[in-house]
C-alpha cells in the first residue's frame, strides 16, 4: 500500500469502523440508543473489574453527547490505545489436571486472513460481490472444529474496540441474525445476568487496547468466569463453554472456543 | 486532527473534519475515498457522486499536491476541479453510487 493511503487521511481504523457502522445501522435498523447501551454495559461490568482501565459507570446520556470522533461513533463508544500484557500457560490437555485444578481445554482455535475483495480495515476498493469477511471465516471454522453450535455458547468475549463492533460482531460470530442486536439489548441479554453474557470483564471499551495482548486479556476472563472465579462479574449458571473473537488490522480474525 | 502517517499541512488550528466513504463505480467495484462533503447529514447511501480532483497539500519546495474524493451535486468547494469519468474507462456512466 503506497503512502498516499495514510498521507491523504485513509489510514485509521476509526473511520473504517464507522462506515461499516453506517452502512449497517442503515441496512438493519441498528440506532445510536444500542451502541450507547453496548458503552454503558462495558463500563458497568468495568466497575466490576479491578483490572480494568475505566472502572466509573457512564450513563448513555453522557456516551451519546460526548465528542464526535467518527459519526455515529462518540469518545465514549471507542476504546482507547492502552499499556497491558497476559500470560497463559498451555499445555497440552491429557496432563492439565496435573497442574490445574480446573482447567480450561482449548476446543478450537483458528485465525483467518482477508479474503480479496472482502470489506475489511485499510481496503482501497471492496468487490461488489458479497465476499465473507475475516470473522465470520474464522467464527464458522472454529464452530465446525469444536463441534458445537452458537446456541452451546455460555458466555463470550467479541472485539469491542468501539461499540458498533460488538454490535455487528455479536451477527458475524453467529449470535444472532442481523438486526436482532436492537432487541437483545434492549432487553439486557448480553448483560451479566443476560442469556449470552458478552465482554463480562467490560471489553477494549473498559480496558483499552493493547492490541496484542486484547485476545489473551479475553481468554484470560473467558478462563475466570469457567472457573466461577469472576467474583463480583461471575455470570451465573455454572457456565461451561466460552468464546473468544477478535479482529484487528488489516483484515484478520482469531476465535477459540473454551471448555471446562 | 489524524495523527500520522496524515500529511495535510494542516494544524490543529487549520483542520477541518472530512468525509469519508465508499463509492460505487457501477458493474465494476467500490473504493474508498474522501468526500468533499463532511457533513454526515448531507450524504445518502445511493446518492450520485462525481469525481473531484482537489489540492492536499503543497510540499517544503512548493510543489502542489493533488488528490482524488468525489463530490455530491450540492457540494460546492472553491478549490475543487471535478472531471467526469471517462466513458472509454469502461465504466457506465460519468457518476457513481455512494455505497
Amino acid at each position: 500500500m503506497g503512502d498516499w493511503y495514510g498521507e491523504t487521511g485513509l489510514m485509521l481504523t476509526t473511520q473504517f469502523f464507522a462506515m461499516k457502522l453506517q452502512r449497517y445501522m442503515h441496512d438493519h435498523g441498528i440506532t445510536t440508543d444500542a451502541l450507547a447501551r453496548v458503552a454503558e454495559k462495558a463500563f458497568e461490568n468495568g466497575a466490576l473489574n479491578p483490572n480494568a482501565w475505566r472502572r466509573t459507570p457512564i450513563g448513555m446520556e453522557e456516551i451519546k453527547n460526548s465528542t464526535m470522533v467518527n459519526d455515529p461513533l462518540t469518545k465514549y463508544m471507542f476504546c482507547s490505545p492502552a499499556e497491558g500484557g497476559v500470560a497463559l500457560v498451555v499445555c497440552r490437555g491429557a496432563i492439565a489436571h496435573r497442574y490445574q485444578a480446573a482447567p480450561v481445554f482449548v476446543r478450537a482455535a483458528v485465525l483467518r486472513t482477508r479474503l480479496s475483495g472482502a470489506f475489511e480495515v485499510y481496503g482501497t476498493s471492496v468487490s461488489l460481490e458479497d465476499i465473507p469477511n475475516a470473522s465470520e471465516q474464522a467464527s464458522r471454522s472454529a464452530y465446525e472444529m469444536a463441534g458445537i453450535g452458537p446456541d452451546d455458547v455460555d458466555v463470550a468475549a467479541l472485539q469491542d474496540t468501539e461499540a458498533g463492533a460488538e454490535i455487528m460482531h455479536m451477527a458475524e460470530n453467529g449470535f444472532c441474525r442481523h438486526g436482532e442486536q436492537e432487541r437483545m439489548l434492549l432487553d439486557g441479554e448480553t448483560r451479566l445476568n443476560g442469556r449470552l453474557p458478552v465482554n463480562t470483564d467490560g471489553g477494549c471499551l473498559a480496558n483499552g487496547e493493547p492490541i496484542g495482548a486484547s485476545g489473551l486479556r479475553q481468554i484470560h476472563e473467558i478462563a475466570l468466569q469457567l472457573r466461577g472465579q469472576a467474583e463480583r462479574r461471575q455470570v451465573p449458571g455454572d457456565p461451561r463453554i466460552g468464546y473468544t473473537h477478535v479482529y484487528g488490522a488489516p483484515g484478520i480474525s482469531a476465535v477459540t472456543v473454551l471448555e471446562k | 486532527m489524524p495523527k500520522t502517517p496524515y500529511n495535510s499541512s494542516e494544524t490543529d488550528a487549520t483542520f477541518k473534519p472530512f468525509g469519508v466513504g465508499y463509492v460505487e463505480l457501477p458493474g465494476a467495484i467500490r473504493i474508498e475515498t474522501r468526500l468533499t462533503e463532511n457533513d454526515p447529514a448531507k450524504l445518502q447511501f445511493g446518492a450520485e457522486m462525481e469525481l473531484a480532483i482537489y489540492t492536499h497539500r503543497f510540499d517544503a519546495d512548493g510543489t502542489r499536491i493533488m488528490n482524488y474524493a468525489f463530490k455530491s451535486d450540492s457540494t460546492s468547494m472553491t478549490e475543487v476541479h471535478s472531471t467526469r469519468i471517462r466513458r472509454s474507462t469502461g465504466w457506465e456512466t460519468g457518476t457513481a453510487k455512494l455505497d
